[in-house]
């Protein structure tokens, strides 16, 4: 049943990936200016006061980004291809990063936290998007307002997902319950993946940024 | 005139015709089910008081000169159907017509003095040969093994019976099944004279020996082909003496008929003559100290488990058993049929069987269920750093009077070795390394014959002073080269002589020289086993997940000896990790991450707690906030009101 979700997610992304390619939404290019903008700008912002934390922020945010793709990737991959328990070297793998994840992630939810806190400005945003009076298109703030929620929906599915796996490490709970903490991991991993995506689409799908390129 | 006739003889015949059809049809039913054969409810033990009868159906009287044994078929069988009970798991082998099943032990030819020991079998199991390919017949094979060897199939198979032998046969007679061997529940029972006239050649008298109530003395090995079992005596050797059977007369009521003792509910003792194992551990243990089956131990019999109906097609407890048997109840007698039950809330429950307990596993990650048998973790000998030798009822003939003692005696059967079976399960196993000459035919070997063993390579071996004891002699390669020469010079002998061991093939090259190379018929033989069975708390695991994930864990890293006679390959080993079918890196690596793993939970409990105290934090704000532009909203609504 996981498998087929799984393969049903990951289908999934790859046609979102390719419909909003193919319909300009989505362009390699853009991925690739917007990727660099995560360093690339702070060498062309000298004259502007950059603080650590904004760098370390940035570090993290590809760090957290990039184990997570790992983890994903050493996870998801034996399951929809073998079936069943994930085993062998992509366990070492996969057991190997996940505490470096944790760890990055943790930072980088204290670095992040207090710039994705919600402000007036997202209540408005979301009361005239679900009002209907804009567009997401005319109305691009939203993406700032649906990336906050994504960063808190993340943060907090984060947290089952990694202990349920903690927990199951110790000698507390029997089969039962480390089946059910298995599923926990496993669909709150799920979740987080989904949630993964769709802050992709939304960071890098910019129409606008599209054309001009 | 007709209706006369009709009068006269119609009736008669019609009534003859009749009563023919329903003798006919009676028989028939009669040759079906027996009057022992079917259950009439009742769950009592229907005593046996019952007359004894020979191999020609005739019923023993105690007056009778000479005395016969009794035969298990007729006497048996009268109730009995011995047709049915013949397809029985330890009849079958050699019955082409029966799956081969899951490998098991297989029975071991081993002598000091030829260099040998290899796994012979009549079931279709990989690595071993049939008795034929080493030169023995069925005759041979029963009085080898026969020692532990219930009878029935092929040991009473006159179409297995080799024309050269067939005098023999008439001599020793068939080894029917012996049923006493497990239905006995007498206290007299003795299961070594069943082996002992085995031995002897006493096939036809072996049943009666075992039995509480009768003696029997003499050797049919003894005799010659032509002595008729009837004369009593030998008339050309009268000092030879040819077996006879004694009854205890007070056994005997005044209609010659005997209580036999049997059940349903075979006795332990029964199963452990031919079923006993026994490790021998670096630091001799008492008999005290070896442990037992927890079943065992708590009152439960081997049949519990391994049961089976009229046909005798006993259940072996393996998974899968139910799909290659074709026995969908097999998979009721399990480990996990019993201990866990069944999955799918449609079916009946059918765990907890005799009051068995469902296992917690407490902190073992569901992956171990999938990855390894329940055996893996919960029997035989607790793992060590060098894998130990088991002795066997069947391989060493344990139980017998003059069963050898000797720790080291051949075969040299290798134990605990975890072995990824066929079907990816990790399961725990005996092992085998097979030592044999043989001879090449283009890639493939064929096995020298025991003749051949005993005239051309026990005499060039000598005298060692290790044969004593029934250990290997120390081959030095001097020694083996000088077999190789002296056998492949030997005009008995076509292709080119091997001698297999320790894994390899050693056998001269084209300068004489002493050549080893792997060869697929060299590699080793191993079967699974699942007793004795430890207690959860001696289970693997119990001391957390360094019992079996650590850098020094016999379970991945534990030695296996390659065991040979030659001194060239000692003192090889092989890692578990070969046989688990892991990289040994690999496996070094992930048992290396459990030394810090303690380390890593404290670190990623610490970040969860922060994590959640950040969204706690964070939450109370949001909620302050959102209670500001709420209110903030209503003073704006007032004040347009307004």
């Amino acid at each position: 049943m996981y498998r087929i979700i799984l393969g049903l997610i990951i289908i999934t992304s790859i046609a979102t990936f390719v419909w909003l390619q193919r319909s300009d939404r989505l362009v390699i290019k853009v991925i690739w200016h917007k990727a660099k903008q995560l360093f690339g700008n702070l060498s062309v912002r000298g004259d502007i006061h950059i603080s650590r934390f904004f760098v370390l922020r940035r570090i993290f945010y590809v760090l957290t980004s990039t184990l997570f793709f790992a983890l994903a990737l050493s996870g998801f991959l034996p399951i929809l291809i073998l079936g069943g328990h994930l085993s062998g070297v992509m366990l070492i793998i996969h057991v190997t990063i996940a505490p470096f994840f944790a760890v990055s992630l943790m930072i980088s939810l204290l670095l992040w936290a207090h710039f994705q806190q919600f402000d007036n400005e997202d209540f408005s945003n979301f009361k005239k998007y679900f009002a209907k009076k804009e567009s997401v298109r005319k109305y691009p703030n939203i993406r700032i307002s649906c990336n906050r929620v994504l960063f808190w929906l993340f943060a907090v599915i984060a947290l089952p997902a990694i202990l349920s796996m903690v927990i199951s490490m110790y000698p507390f709970i029997g089969t039962e319950g480390q089946n059910f903490l298995l599923n926990t991991h496993r669909y709150s991993v799920l979740f987080l993946f989904i949630i993964y995506m769709v802050h992709f689409f939304i960071y890098f799908s910019d129409q606008e940024v599209a054309k001009n390129k | 005139m007709a209706t006369r006739w009709m009068r006269m003889f119609g009736n008669q015949w019609i009534g003859c015709a009749l009563l023919f059809f329903m003798f006919i049809v009676t028989q028939v039913i009669a040759q079906d089910k027996l009057i022992g054969d079917e259950f009439d409810g009742s769950r009592t033990t229907p005593i046996h008081v019952i007359r004894l009868i020979d191999q020609d159906s005739s019923v023993i009287w105690l007056d009778e000169q000479p005395l016969m044994p009794f035969s298990t078929k007729k006497t048996c069988g009268a109730c009995h159907n011995y047709e049915t009970i013949s397809q029985g798991w330890h009849f079958c082998a050699g019955d082409s017509a029966t799956p081969s099943g899951r490998p098991g032990q297989p029975w071991i030819y081993s002598d000091p003095y030829s260099l040998t020991q290899i796994p012979l079998t009549l079931r279709a199991w990989p690595g071993t040969f049939t008795p034929q390919q080493i030169g023995m017949d069925i005759f041979d094979y029963v009085a080898t093994f026969g020692r532990h060897l219930p009878g029935g199939g092929i040991a009473e198979d006159e179409e297995a019976q080799s024309l050269e032998k067939i005098w023999r046969w008439r001599v020793s007679g068939t080894a029917e099944i012996n049923c006493l061997a497990c239905h006995d529940a007498e206290r007299a029972h003795d299961a070594s004279q069943y082996a002992l006239n085995m031995l002897r050649q006493n096939f036809r008298w072996a049943p009666t020996a075992a039995a509480g109530f009768a003696t029997v003395r003499g050797m049919s090995a003894d005799l010659p082909d032509n002595y008729d079992i009837y004369a009593g005596t030998v008339p050309d050797q009268p000092q030879k003496l040819p077996p006879q059977v004694t009854y205890q007369a007070h056994r005997f009521n005044e209609r010659s008929e005997v209580f036999f003792d049997l059940t349903r509910h075979v006795p332990v003792e029964r199963c452990y003559f031919c079923h006993s194992g026994h490790t021998i551990h670096p630091e001799p243990k008492e008999r005290w100290q070896h442990g037992e089956d927890v079943h065992v131990k708590s009152g439960m019999l081997c049949v519990d488990c391994h049961r089976h109906g009229l046909d005798h097609r006993m259940v072996r407890g393996y998974e899968g058993e139910a799909l290659a048997a074709g026995n969908p109840q097999a998979e009721a007698l399990t480990c996990r049929g019993c201990h866990l039950g069944n999955q799918d809330a449609t079916l009946p429950p059918m765990q907890g069987r005799s009051g068995a307990p469902k296992p917690i596993h407490r902190g073992i990650p569901p992956l171990h269920f999938d990855k390894l048998s329940c055996t893996t973790c919960h029997s035989g000998p607790w793992p060590e750093r060098q894998s130990l030798f088991v002795k066997t009822s069947q391989a060493h003939a344990l139980g017998l009077p003059k069963a050898s003692k000797s720790e080291s005696a051949l075969p040299h059967i290798i134990t605990p070795i975890y072995i990824q079976q066929e079907n990816g399960i990790i399961a725990p196993h005996h092992l085998l390394w097979p030592s044999f000459w043989a001879e090449f035919e283009g890639d493939s070997i064929k096995p020298l014959s025991i003749a051949m063993l005993n005239t051309l390579i026990a005499p060039l071996v000598g005298h060692e002073d290790s044969l004593a004891v029934g250990d290997w002699p120390a081959v030095s390669d001097s020694l083996l080269l000088s077999i190789l020469e002296a056998l492949d010079s030997s005009a008995v002998v076509g292709g080119q002589i091997a001698y297999i061991s320790g894994g390899q093939v050693h056998r001269l090259n084209e300068q004489g020289k002493l050549l080893s190379t792997k060869h697929a018929a060299a590699v080793s033989v191993a079967w699974p086993f699942a007793h004795d069975v430890r207690p959860a708390a001696q289970s693997l695991g119990i001391r957390g997940c360094e019992d079996c994930h650590s850098t020094n864990a016999p379970f991945y890293f534990g030695n296996i000896t390659v065991d040979s006679p030659l001194l060239r390959a000692a003192p090889l080993t092989v890692s578990m990790t070969k046989y688990l079918n892991k990289n040994k890196a690999a496996s070094w690596l992930f048992s290396f991450s459990f030394f810090f793993r303690p380390w890593l939970k404290y670190l990623i409990i610490f970040c969860c707690i922060i994590i959640f105290a950040l969204i706690t934090l964070y939450a109370f704000k949001g909620l302050a906030r959102f209670m500001v532009i709420l209110s903030i909203e209503t003073e704006n609504k007032v004040k347009r009101k307004v």
